[in-house]
């Protein structure tokens, strides 16, 4: 029952925080769910969010609902996904009446005016996270980049690596996205088949 | 409110908004804008009960508010057709189907073998591709969100603060919030520009 009222409370939680549209989720996620509470891998979470991006709807409405499934069964996808709507269902519904005087009003401007770099130094730190399970084989060691900045030259001995047969997905998906060649959708499915075929050939 | 809504009778305002955002989600890929536009192509052009470019004007302000762009923009939708039941209605229609599929597809997830060598580097992939769309999605908001140092510094600060010092990104984004109204509303007298929601946005949208 506990576990239950947790779940909902952090989706609450995630969806009072969420400025901007799902992907803004994407550092919560990564802090709470992975860091601090091992509901799953970050691994996982990076396979959630592709099944999430090309099956129908709502994309952070299908990650809540993978998340809660995976942690509480069909009871917890139902609590996330209720807990993540709720509270701008709830904001919502109270300020739709002065929405023009919303658009305007000195305070919002004012906060939108931080929110919005912090947003996008979140998703860039997000972005570094999921370098580190795609492109490049583990964390980055940022200690040892520190050691040869301090021209303690040391030969590295750890697992951090670049995946060279990842690098060509990783270009091809920027170009195509960037120029609008390909949806997120044919992307995605593009670059699963050929992460297989990689894998056969290397 | 719109004259195509007051003739019709309450039950079947609630039923229609319920059926088109089932349908809407169940069948458009793609997530928030793409869901806002099948929207805006039911409630504005086919049945009339939002006026032209209303959807789209408001798209700053949803922003605005906390939630998902597909989730709010179904509470809009609602609130203008049937009050806060109508919102509810609207919102439940636009996450049932997501529930739906979603359910399904979780429970035969635990049956893909993630130890097969081809599946693993797919995943991989997919992993890589979405690092992509994300550096991506970065570059093109950068011009939208940041305009002078203050900003540089709070996305700097904010992207330091986890990569390196593993601080709570809810503490950075309070932290930035307050910073924001601290500086544009006591700090520097006058609003800057770039403080504004809208940007050209709406421009770029209207295409």
């Amino acid at each position: 029952m506990m576990l239950y009222l947790s779940m909902f409370l952090i989706f609450v939680y995630f969806g009072a925080i969420c400025f901007g549209g799902g992907s803004s989720l994407m550092p919560f996620y990564i802090d709470i769910l992975v860091e601090k509470y091992h509901w799953l891998t970050l691994h996982e979470l990076g396979d959630f969010v592709a099944i999430s991006q090309v099956t129908p709807g709502p994309i952070g409405v299908n990650l809540a609902t993978f998340l809660g499934y995976r942690q509480g069964g069909i009871a917890g996808g139902l609590l996330c996904t209720v807990g993540l709507l709720l509270p701008s269902w709830i904001l919502m519904t109270l300020g739709v009446k002065s929405l023009d005087k919303w658009e305007n009003s000195r305070f919002v401007r004012s906060l939108m005016y931080g929110v919005k770099p912090a947003t996008m130094g979140l998703i860039a730190a997000a972005f570094i996270a999921y370098l580190e399970i795609s492109l490049f084989s583990d964390r980055i060691p940022w200690d040892y980049c520190l050691e040869i900045l301090k021209l303690h030259l040391v030969p590295y001995e750890g697992a951090f690596a670049l995946r060279w047969d990842m690098l060509p997905i990783f270009l091809f998906s920027c170009w195509a996205l960037y120029r609008n060649k390909l949806s997120i959708m044919g992307v995605i499915f593009l670059s699963a088949g050929l992460g297989a075929l990689f894998h056969a050939v290397f | 409110m719109n004259n195509q809504l007051t003739s019709q009778p309450r039950g079947k305002v609630l039923w229609l908004l319920f059926y088109h955002f089932f349908k809407i989600a169940l069948f458009v890929v793609g997530g928030g804008y793409a869901i806002l536009l099948a929207a805006e192509e039911i409630f504005v052009k086919r049945l009339h009960w939002l006026k032209e470019g209303e959807l789209m004007d408001m798209l700053a302000i949803i922003q605005t508010i906390p939630g998902l762009l597909a989730g709010n923009a179904a509470i809009y939708v609602g609130y203008r057709a049937a009050g806060r039941i109508g919102a509810l209605v609207a919102l439940t229609g636009v996450a049932l189907p997501s529930f739906l599929v979603i359910t399904f597809v979780a429970m035969g997830f635990s049956y893909i073998p993630m130890n097969n060598g081809y599946i693993q580097g797919a995943f991989v992939g997919v992993r890589t591709a979405l690092a992509g769309l994300m550096l991506v999605t970065l570059i093109r908001m950068w011009n939208k969100t940041v305009h002078d140092w203050i900003q540089y510094l709070i996305v700097l600060a904010c992207f330091i603060g986890v990569v390196f010092l593993r601080w709570n990104p809810g503490l950075l984004l309070i932290g930035a919030m307050a910073l924001g109204i601290l500086y544009c509303m006591g700090i520097c007298d006058k609003l800057p520009e770039s403080a504004g929601i809208g940007d050209g946005e709406k421009e770029v949208n209207r295409k």
